[in-house]
């Protein structure tokens, strides 16, 4: 009877220890994902620390609005709103192909601090009409200057933008302009969750080196 | 009923805590995560109705802990909570939205834009980023500081595996890219700009080989090619600039298929200049 109890014990044991070495895993089908993106092997995964919280900036659940308001589902009409799956999906479909690109759309002492994989960081206020070098962006992008000083977005790369999170206002401001420049709204994508949902969710950020 | 009215005091302190406070400030401070994952951004007036004493006695031990429930302590927090991080982003946010930037926000869109252009081109422009230009390649390695045998070698290199486009004239005798010559005319030009076109031509005449006098009079020389020079070299040590080496190949025509097509040991015939 005793010895029962002791194999029960033990079998509880083992349970208890495999279900601490569990995996905190993407998804059920995949644990982690791992990318070529840009000539170097990506890895995005999930903190495996689950008694990890979330700490400074990220953790707060309260700002100023304005300017930090709730910004809806879809910032606008023909802009995918994306999860974080559909992010990833994103960055395997077609940045990885090189048809694709993942905007930081943050002030760059924002981005030092911490960004996405793969992402680049181009703040919006680059992307706003009163900026002499936004053609320049634009052409970096893929658009291609007509004779009639419009630009075909024939061949311009898809993006997908995100700024801090679901308050902020960088990424939906940063794809107004884009479309008010004649960027097609298809070939935009938005990461509402931003900074703040990828970090809740223990995903993988790089400290990209400080720029210039 | 001194004991009720200090009781009623002792309250509305509490409240007027929780009010002054950005409301549950206490429970995402301390307590277990879970908890405050489970409590919900509420209005200050819901929160404080339901269980007005558990809040009430929480507050105002916090207030007693701060010393008082003035308003002093409160915007002492309220400082610490908003980030100089936050307030830069405000104000360029707000810088934005005014349109028109002063110059060092115009400074600052040009920091970043240069930035932005440089992470896209870096990404987005994969084949051609191969094909750098030899200006730029010398132009980053001078930027960086570096040696000129550093961009010797760095020049040669990506020559070698095709991938920079060199001018024929800064082809030397061996094949190899003649950076010297390059190098000396970047300093000739930056030197002209600084001092003007008479100064530099006066320099220019100091450092003239007796050769090169006799070529400044008008009179041809004939040169032997050594290793290691170039047309750019020649015209550089018998013209004082490199730009004038056609004078050189048009008068070698019959021995120099391509200005690139230098050996040691040919005679040359370096043209006075008129």
């Amino acid at each position: 009877m005793l010895q029962k109890f002791w194999v029960t014990g033990l079998i509880i044991g083992l349970w208890v220890t495999d279900v601490a070495a569990q995996d905190v895993r993407l998804t059920e089908d995949r644990a982690e994902v791992v990318l070529q993106l840009y000539g170097a092997p990506v890895v995005i995964a999930r903190n495996q620390d689950q008694t990890a919280v979330l700490t400074g900036d990220f953790a707060k659940t309260s700002r100023p609005c304005p300017p930090f308001c709730i910004h809806p589902m879809q910032t606008a009409p023909g802009v995918e709103t994306l999860g974080e799956l559909e992010l990833i999906g994103f960055l395997e479909s077609h940045v990885a192909a090189g048809t694709g690109v993942l905007i930081d759309s943050r002030l760059p002492e924002w981005f030092v601090k911490g960004a996405i994989p793969g992402a680049v960081n181009v703040p919006f206020a680059t992307l706003a009409p009163n900026n002499p070098y936004r053609d320049e962006i634009l052409k970096a992008l893929g658009a291609v200057l007509l004779a009639d000083g419009t630009f075909d977005f024939g061949a311009a790369m898809d993006i997908a933008l995100y700024c801090n999170g679901p308050w902020c206002d960088q990424s939906p401001r940063a794809i107004k302009y884009l479309i008010e420049a004649g960027y097609p709204a298809e070939k935009l994508r938005y990461y509402r969750g931003g900074m703040q949902d990828w970090l809740l969710l223990g995903l993988t950020v790089v400290m990209p080196p400080v720029q210039g | 009923m001194i004991r009720l009215f200090l009781g009623y005091f002792a309250v509305i302190l509490a409240l007027c805590a929780i009010v002054v406070f950005s409301p549950f400030r206490w429970i995402t401070g301390g307590g277990e995560p879970v908890e405050a994952m489970d409590v919900p951004p509420q209005p200050v007036a819901a929160a404080v109705a339901p269980d007005a004493s558990a809040s009430a006695v929480l507050a105002l031990s916090e207030a007693a802990a701060l010393g008082a429930a003035g308003t002093a302590p409160a915007v002492e927090g309220l400082r610490v909570e908003s980030g100089g991080d936050l307030d830069a982003t405000t104000e360029a946010i707000l810088a934005a939205l005014a349109g028109t930037p002063p110059d060092a926000n115009a400074a600052a869109l040009e920091g970043m834009s240069r930035n932005a252009l440089a992470g896209l081109r870096a990404r987005t422009e994969k084949p051609a980023a191969q094909d750098v230009s030899l200006q730029s390649l010398v132009a980053q390695a001078l930027h960086e500081g570096q040696s000129d045998a550093y961009i010797d070698a760095l020049v040669n290199e990506a020559a070698g595996q095709g991938a920079i486009t060199v001018p024929a004239m800064l082809v030397t005798s061996e094949g190899r890219v003649d950076t010297a010559v390059l190098l000396a005319t970047l300093v000739a030009r930056s030197q002209e700009a600084e001092l003007g076109e008479g100064d530099a031509a006066s320099q220019a005449d100091v450092v003239l080989t007796p050769e090169a006098a006799a070529v400044a009079a008008g009179s041809d020389v004939t040169y032997t090619v050594r290793v290691g020079d170039s047309l750019g070299s020649l015209a550089l040590r018998f013209y004082g600039d490199s730009a004038l080496y056609p004078a050189i190949f048009e008068a070698n025509r019959g021995k120099l298929a391509s200005p690139d097509r230098l050996r040691s040991g040919q005679v040359l015939i370096i043209p006075g200049r008129s």
